[in-house]
């Protein structure tokens, strides 16, 4: 076969496919993991960092945590979309309810501008 | 292969043990955003993944290819940990820095946008991962994220803020 000739061209079905992902499909499930156990993390970061300042909301946070850490584990490739739907919308409903506790830290915690008398 | 990649009875989808060249997965057509409906037939989409992904009151629309699916859940999973680390800059602005002089609420104007964008960051990413799942059912352009804009509208705004209280401080 002469190189760069009309036959190169032709469909080699051993030739790597254009996105990688193809060949190793497995990887982007694994990317997600990766991704909830990073999610994971974050909130047990966030979690900590309000301990110093509001004990109790920082606890709660951390009780989040491992809640988002088991909704990666039992996210998988072939759960149902409404399931898949109900997890996400788990994490945005912990997101701000930890948003709602941290406005009401900052506002009436240690130093705040609002009193409460 | 990875047991998420088998189909959800099992069964493998690459034939014959080649890699596919394209789409090794139940799910509809590799282009993302192509103009037309999904493919019916050819195999791309099993009747067992019809079944799967249809929702109710919407029926005909196919379950995306999985990958689409997960990837589309990765965006929404950083634009979370996005939201959380606001949340964090926000909390820390008001309870670790020192009071500015003479600019007492300077603390709280910075600190307290930035906790409630992080809200709405986490809100409309969800919103944004049910419409992008929708597209991707219907082979349908992926709608364009209006998060970017959002973040850069706000963190320009404390920014803008920040320089402001600053020379208020030092200053007055």
């Amino acid at each position: 076969m002469p190189p760069g000739g009309p036959e190169d061209r032709s469909p080699d079905p051993s030739a790597l496919p254009e996105d990688p992902e193809d060949l190793f499909p497995g990887t982007a499930a694994e990317r997600t993991r990766l991704a909830w156990a990073r999610t994971a993390i974050a909130f047990g970061a966030v979690g900590l960092a309000m301990l110093r300042g509001e004990p109790v909301a920082g606890l709660l946070v951390l009780a989040v945590t491992p809640l988002i850490w088991a909704l990666g584990r039992y996210v998988s490739a072939t759960a149902l979309p409404q399931t898949r739907s109900r997890r996400l919308l788990l994490v945005t409903v912990a997101v701000t309810s930890v948003a709602a506790l941290a406005t009401v830290a900052a506002l009436l915690g240690h130093g705040g501008p609002v009193r409460l008398r | 292969m990875s047991k998420a990649w088998s189909g959800p009875d099992g069964k493998s989808t690459s034939p014959a043990g080649k890699p596919a060249p394209a789409a090794p997965l139940p799910g509809v057509p590799v282009t993302i955003g192509a103009p037309g409906k999904r493919r019916r037939g050819g195999g791309a989409t099993s009747s067992h993944d019809e079944r799967q992904g249809n929702q109710p009151g919407e029926p005909g629309d196919a379950e995306p290819d999985v990958r689409f699916t997960l990837a589309n859940e990765r965006t929404f999973l950083a634009w979370n940990r996005t939201a959380l680390a606001l949340v964090v800059a926000g909390l820390g602005i008001v309870q670790l820095l020192p009071p500015f002089p003479r600019v007492p609420w300077g603390r709280h104007a910075l600190g307290v946008p930035l906790i409630v964008l992080g809200a709405v960051v986490s809100v409309t990413a969800y919103q944004e991962w049910r419409h992008t799942q929708k597209a991707l059912r219907r082979s349908e352009p992926i709608p364009q994220s209006v998060l970017p804009r959002i973040l850069v509208g706000t963190i320009t705004g404390v920014a803008a803020l920040s320089a402001v209280v600053l020379l208020v401080s030092a200053v007055r």
